[in-house]
């Protein structure tokens, strides 16, 4: 009594000290023994060991051992027990199927249960065990929960549809789409936005089913739940592009606006018209009825639903209703502040096309202190696509605002960003320049003293200067001037006013990147008006100056510089000083540390020749009679008598003379691309895997009786900018002129293997379409077999031996050194030996690298003298060669035959060479243990079923984005197998077929190569699981070595 | 589509982790997106990444970080959205979020995780039908548990709310006492320039319903201004049509606490306070002076003023005194942050004093940005106005109640 009273007391205390029971489970779960409660015929211990199992769940441990224990749980008639059975089993369900097998019948029992959860329950851990096996029967229970009285079970039916598909059964597709096709004609929203989910996921291209619903499933969509709007609005969406096609896209990006948008107005008045013009409604009364119902959805509070509808009226809608998107959207950067990014990121794309339809709310992209970095970014991006001649001004004082920010990367991109508005906005260029003039002086000037005029300032570069350069200011300072540039080459009349500011401040710029632009400047305003170029001497001494003390990049420029100047300034009337200055300055390079620097000296002694040659020839420029003194002494070491004066000055003008073009400033966060906004591809700026583009082609005839669609074309999704930078496009133009025109052919090549590239992708996209194809048509793929083109391997062996014995890998054996001068390597056949089957035969590669001649080279175990006509090694047997003599420098191949008996360790021989013994190690591959097995699909098919579990292994690989093609080259080659087939699913996988040379067992290897063509899975399924794995790494490393055997 | 969740403390642990797929995702991938996030320092990395393996959706709530991964193509937003949801039934669930909260808990996570989705989607995330599937824990349950050894957090009801025609309702509620709140909340975002302009400065409000009503009750809310709103959303509960046609808001409400409506007020013309900041600097020293006042006349006191005063990198250390409040000052985020509280009637608050620049640097050339913080108990700053607040299809006479507070949320002066 006074026990029960005190423990009761103590349990009290716990409760009241705050520590829930889950706590103490949470924090030691093994504090109970977990088998024994597991075993107990009470629930509440039941209850009590999986919470225990599920506390060291949560911690990662694997408790995947208790499986059998857990699965018998299910018998109980506890809610709560149910239920965490169900949790567990979701969780290793796929690591131990055939255990979960286990649990079916109580599985079939419960869906009969009264309580629509515990049906509902039941038919989720069913759908959730993937094993084939079961297939039937949980399509059975999905068939029945469809029709289930209870929506909530209803809902699961629509979710089980999905994850039965998932598991890749083919055979009954038939029947999942027509429990689509029932669940989306449910009267209860919630089921049908499910039933939209697993639409996407079983037959997103079956729109036939939709055409019959589609006026209800409108009508459902403002009250289904807000995942199952999403879903919905999807499927509904890519019905009415596959009907009708869209009124706008992405794919004129880099139209003007204003013709885009009266292509819009045009397109979207043609599309609408008969809805204006007659009262009854038209075939398009279903875009027209998409469009309304998804109007109240833009009021949303959940961000995905609001975005997919403007996503929506973004493709459908008519030009003047398309500003029903931009509030929404705009709301939603307040409300949904972890949303901001994405949509963001999704205006953006929006704004590029039509930057007309954010024009007045530029307010809602000033940046706030709480805006992390990419924020930031999408902001500034923008605004610099929305910037009118109405907002401009508020827009610079606002980036004029974030120049002041402590964080330099906001400055710097407030700076780039001023430059796009001025490139976009002809009418902000001279407050631009002005502003950004103002900022390279007010920023490099250490001093608050009065501008140093260039001519008499001291070199202060690199000693003084350097120590105090703060990187956040130089990185505003290299902006600004970068901007410049761009807008100086956009609007060349600016130039003389902004390039003699720069160059009287060129001593305060210290930031060598920033140097290096300005200089180019000097050189680009001394070819465009040589007559002008009056501070061009002045520049030029102050530069000779500091020369020595510059950096890399600036040195080459400076050299360029030159090279532009007595390239076009014949006429120069202080040439004398030009030319002294380019001895000075060649000869300075010529002994600089870097070697860039000195050939750049030495290129350009010899490419000015020419010029030089006509100035000291041309008798107008007899002024200055030192002037013919000075060119020699540039061309010292040059012999004139070799060089052809006119084809070196037309070389150097071609280089130095031609027209550049304006650089693209980068913008800061996505670049512009063609993926459908709002998915996540669009975020991430790569094809995700289950990308599905909107559909291309109207398909006309969506009656249920021809489901065949016709096949998309290929996509390009290349990106129309060019992604360099300010200074990278900077100095490939100067240092790489005279490649420009290579430049050219090379960007055209890339541009054929890109579009190579998505032919190759678009291959297995058509494939794909045909998924609804019977098992028998899953013959090896056409394409795939032209990619192997003529080397084909074929299966036998005789091929084998021609095509592969000269690319035998070799592996020393021994070396000469150890050897005695006796060099050998050994390498593995690929045909069967002569002796037997079971048998690899494996060459032994000698050379005698000694001066004396060897006799007697044979291969024994080292235990006896002698020949022997076969001995045993560990567990191999080995039937040796013949004895050889060699004479010096002599090679010979000898065969030895090896019965490795299926073990891959490895085998020690003994080679006899002049009396000497040298121990030999032989290691088999595990591909060479194998000989290649040829069957049909369907068997490999069956036979990779039938081999599952523990016999199977599988790894994830990274493939460098090497062809199926190669890929296939690389397994045939590094495994004795045979090339069954290609099977498209999702990936394209690639079979290959082989049996053990003991025992013949089947050994089944597939690699299922992902879209991306980056990453692929290779599979391996062998009764022998110790060798599986060890082929598996095997062929791992043949795939993902670098070095690629096929070139 | 969302193969499995993990929930990292504030220190990069995992607490717990759930699967919804076949294809399990290693842990290793949460230490793979911690390193992301300790490479930017303070900077949180973006809501959505993609890591070599998976593409990552990331949300922090209180110091918990919900991690989602996904290896194909989906909505990033529909992912955002959800770990929003869960993360706000869990605080709704167990009062709070925080590690311990979690742990304590942490069959109660799991079973409410598995309920929120099924195969990768979102399934039942109503809160009120979540209710009725799995109890909240409360202590009543907590002392039956301890004391009797058992414990179910289950319902052992099925439960018909889902059948009922409003999924967001049960049809069967019932309250001894018939009440309904109303929390008007505005946040105020306000910029001004270093002039003292007004660059922008609007209000986002929401209307934070609690209802405990018995029956299938229906309401009708009527604003008195709603001309003045720029923005609105609206709770799924809330018939759009009506919206449109008169300006109404009519709905049956969900039980329990739900936000009915969220909005915006742009170009407003009353910020309550003013910031005029002073720097000037010189020989490596930079004087401040920092006013602040009323502008205007808010109606109600304004409370909880804050400054918080980030300096730039340059700023050794500061000297500064305030002749309202207290100011302190953080070494390692250089930080000044000065409390005001509510302003005195006699006095004007008053920051002053000099920060040590950097040696070698003599001017301040970057400036900060002071984040303003305040609290308006009992008005709305938007001026939004609530007329009358009707109900039908109910026998009773529910007790009504209207509340407001308004509060800065992004107050910034530029300097």
């Amino acid at each position: 009594m006074f026990s029960s009273t005190a423990s009761s007391i103590s349990k009290m205390s716990a409760l009241v000290s705050g520590v829930g029971t889950d706590a103490a489970i949470y924090d030691d779960p093994q504090d109970a023994d977990i088998p024994t409660l597991l075993d107990s015929r009470y629930d509440a211990d039941k209850a009590q060991g999986l919470k225990r199992l599920i506390a060291l769940m949560a911690q990662g441990q694997d408790v995947s051992t208790f499986f059998p224990q857990v699965v018998k749980g299910v018998a109980s008639q506890s809610l709560e027990v149910k239920k965490l059975v169900y949790i567990y089993l979701v969780h290793y369900a796929d690591k131990r199927p055939d255990e979960a097998l286990l649990s079916i019948n109580s599985f079939q029992r419960d869906l009969s249960d009264i309580n629509p959860l515990v049906r509902a329950w039941a038919l989720r851990a069913m759908s959730g065990i993937k094993v084939r096996a079961v297939g039937p029967l949980v399509i059975m229970a999905a068939n029945k929960c469809a029709r289930d009285p209870s929506p909530y079970v209803r809902r699961c039916a629509a979710n089980a549809v999905s994850k039965i598909h998932s598991m890749g059964d083919e055979q009954h597709f038939d029947e999942l789409v027509q429990l689509v096709s029932i669940l989306l004609n449910d009267n209860y929203p919630g089921v049908a936005g499910a039933a939209a989910q697993a639409f996407i996921s079983v037959c997103p291209e079956r729109y036939s089913l939709l055409s019959s619903s589609f006026r209800k499933l409108c009508g459902l969509l403002y009250e289904a739940d807000e995942w199952g709007q999403i879903s919905l609005m999807d499927i509904l969406m890519r019905y009415i592009v596959a009907k009708y096609g869209v009124v706008r896209d992405f794919s004129s990006v880099n139209v003007e606006f204003s013709c885009l948008q009266q292509a819009h107005e045009e397109n979207g008045g043609d599309f609408y018209k008969a809805d204006t013009r007659s009262s009854f409604p038209d075939e398009r009364w279903e875009v027209r009825l998409m469009l309304s119902s998804t109007l109240s959805l833009l009021r949303s509070q959940n961000s995905a639903v609001v975005l997919q509808a403007a996503v929506i009226h973004w493709y459908f809608s008519p030009g003047n209703e398309l500003s029903n998107i931009v509030k929404p959207l705009l709301f939603l950067l307040r409300s949904s502040l972890d949303a901001r990014h994405v949509v963001l990121a999704n205006i953006l794309s929006f704004s590029k096309c039509e930057p007309s339809l954010f024009e007045a709310y530029f307010e809602d992209f000033f940046i706030c202190s709480s805006d992390s970095q990419a924020i930031q970014a999408l902001k500034l991006d923008i605004l610099t696509n929305i910037v009118s001649d109405l907002s401009a001004t508020q827009i610079l004082q606002e980036l004029e605002a974030y120049i002041r920010n402590p964080n330099s990367q906001l400055a710097a991109d407030a700076v780039n960003s001023i430059g796009r508005c001025a490139l976009r906005l002809s009418s902000t260029v001279a407050i631009c320049t002005k502003g950004l003039l103002k900022l390279v002086v007010s920023r490099s000037s250490r001093d608050d003293d009065s501008l140093h005029n260039a001519n008499d300032a001291e070199p202060k570069v690199g000693d003084s200067g350097r120590e105090q350069y703060s990187p956040g200011r130089g990185r505003v300072v290299v902006q600004a001037v970068s901007s410049l540039r761009a807008i100086m080459q956009k609007h060349p009349a600016e130039q003389d006013q902004v390039i003699l500011h720069l160059l009287r401040n060129l001593n305060h710029i210290l930031e060598p990147t920033a140097r290096e632009v300005v200089i180019w400047m000097i050189g680009e305003q001394a070819i465009a008006r040589p007559a002008l170029a009056e501070g061009i001497p002045v520049a030029l001494r102050y530069l000779a100056k500091t020369f020595a003390n510059e950096s890399n990049g600036t040195k080459l420029q400076v050299l360029n510089c030159l090279a532009k100047i007595i390239s076009s300034s014949q006429r120069c009337s202080s040439l004398k000083t030009v030319l002294l200055i380019l001895q000075y300055i060649l000869d300075l390079a010529a002994c600089d540390l870097n070697y860039d620097v000195r050939d750049r000296a030495w290129i350009l002694r010899v490419l000015l020749a020419g010029h030089l040659d006509a100035i000291k020839h041309h008798s107008s420029y007899d002024a200055d009679p030192r002037l013919p003194e000075i060119i020699d002494a540039i061309l010292l070491n040059i012999d004139q008598s070799k060089l052809d004066p006119g084809v070196l000055s037309k070389a150097a003008n071609s280089m130095f003379l031609r027209q550049k073009s304006v650089p693209v400033l980068p913008s800061l966060s996505l670049q512009p691309s063609t993926f459908l906004p709002g998915s996540m591809s669009h975020m991430v700026q790569h094809k995700s895997p289950g990308y599905r583009p909107l559909p291309r082609e109207r398909y006309t005839d969506l009656s249920p009786s021809s489901p065949t669609l016709p096949e998309r074309q290929p996509e390009l999704q290349s990106q129309s900018e060019s992604t360099d930078s300010g200074s990278e496009s900077f100095e490939s133009e100067d240092d790489g002129n005279y490649t420009d025109d290579d430049l050219a052919v090379i960007s055209d090549a890339d541009g054929n293997t890109a579009k190579e590239k998505a032919d190759l992708i678009s291959l297995s996209d058509t494939e794909l379409l045909k998924r609804d194809a019977s098992p028998e048509d899953l013959s090896p793929s056409v394409d795939l077999e032209s990619w192997l083109g003529p080397e084909e391997p074929s299966n036998s062996p005789e091929d084998f031996d021609k095509s592969s014995n000269s690319e035998v890998k070799k592996v020393l054996a021994l070396d000469f050194t150890n050897g005695d001068g006796l060099e050998v390597h050994y390498g593995f056949m690929r045909g069967p030996s002569i002796f037997s089957s079971s048998m690899v035969c494996v060459r032994l590669f000698l050379h005698n690298k000694s001066s004396e001649p060897m006799h007697g080279i044979e291969i024994n175990d080292g235990e006896t003298a002698g020949r022997q006509t076969a001995f045993e090694s560990g567990t191999a047997r080995i039937i040796p060669p013949e004895a050889v003599a060699l004479e010096p420098g002599e090679k010979t191949e000898l065969n030895a035959h090896v019965d490795f008996r299926h073990n891959l360790s490895i085998v020690k021989v003994c080679l006899h060479c002049n009396s000497n013994k040298f121990p030999i190690k032989i290691s088999p591959e595990p591909g060479v243990l194998l000989r290649p097995r040829k069957m049909s699909i369907s068997v490999f098919l069956a036979a990779e079923a039938r081999i599952a579990g523990m016999h199977r292994s599988s790894r994830r690989i990274y493939l460098h984005g090497i062809s199926p093609g190669q890929c296939c080259k690389r397994i045939v080659a590094a495994a004795r197998v045979s090339f069954i087939g290609s099977r498209d699913a999702e990936d394209v996988v690639l079979l290959f077929g082989a049996e053990t040379l003991t025992g013949s067992l089947l050994c089944l290897i597939s690699v299922a190569l992902e879209p991306d063509a980056v990453h692929g899975t290779l599979t391996i399924c062998c009764e022998d699981t110790l060798f599986g794995l060890a082929l598996l790494n095997h062929l791992d490393k043949a795939l993902t070595s670098l070095e690629s055997i096929d070139s | 589509m969302i193969q499995c969740l993990f929930l990292l403390s504030d220190a990069g642990d995992v607490i717990l982790e759930k699967q919804w797929m076949g294809k399990r995702v290693e842990r290793s991938i949460c230490s793979w997106f911690w390193r992301q996030r300790s490479e930017k320092e303070d900077q949180d990395p973006p809501s959505v990444i993609a890591s070599p393996t998976h593409y990552l959706l990331h949300i922090v709530r209180e110091g918990v970080t919900f991690l989602a991964c996904t290896a194909s193509e989906m909505p990033p937003l529909l992912g955002i959205e959800f770990l929003c949801k869960v993360a706000s039934v869990l605080e709704n669930y167990l009062g709070g979020l925080n590690e311990d909260i979690l742990k304590d808990n942490f069959v109660i996570v799991y079973e409410i995780l598995d309920e929120m989705m099924d195969s990768g989607f979102p399934s039942t995330t109503e809160p009120s039908v979540l209710k009725e599937i799995i109890a909240p824990p409360n202590l009543v349950s907590r002392v039956l548990s301890v004391v009797t050894g058992t414990s179910s957090s289950l319902n052992a009801a099925s439960p018909l709310a889902t059948s009922s025609q409003v999924s967001w309702r049960a049809s069967n509620v019932k309250h001894s006492n018939n009440e309904i709140y109303f929390d008007l909340v505005e946040e105020m975002d306000a910029v001004f320039n270093r002039d003292g302009f007004v660059v922008k400065c609007e209000a986002y409000g929401e209307i934070q319903a609690t209802s405990r009503l018995s029956g299938m009750p229906e309401l009708s809310l009527t604003f008195a201004n709603t001309d003045i709103l720029h923005d609105v959303n609206f709770h799924p509960c809330v018939r759009y049509r009506a919206w449109e046609a008169d300006q109404m808001l009519s709905f049956i409400p969900p039980d329990g606490a739900f936000k009915l409506m969220s909005y915006r007020v742009k170009g407003l013309k009353n910020p309550p306070l003013f910031v005029r900041p002073q720097l000037s600097s010189g020989e490596g020293i930079c004087r401040v002076n920092v006013l602040v006042g009323l502008r205007g006349d808010p109606g109600k006191p304004v409370d909880a003023i804050i400054v918080q005063l980030p300096w730039p990198p340059s700023v050794v250390s500061t000297n500064l005194s305030a002749s309202v409040g207290t100011v302190t000052y953080s070494f390692s985020t250089k930080v000044s942050t000065w409390i005001i509280g509510r302003i005195p009637k006699d006095k004007s608050p008053c920051l002053s004093g000099t920060l040590q620049l950097e040696p070698g640097i003599n001017r301040l050339e970057e400036f900060p940005t002071f984040l303003v913080g305040f609290k308006i108990q009992g008005t709305a700053v938007s001026g939004l106005k609530v007329d009358k607040m009707d109900i039908r299809n109910v026998e009773y006479r529910p007790y009504k109640g209207f509340r407001a507070v308004t509060r800065a949320a992004s107050y910034e002066i530029r300097t």
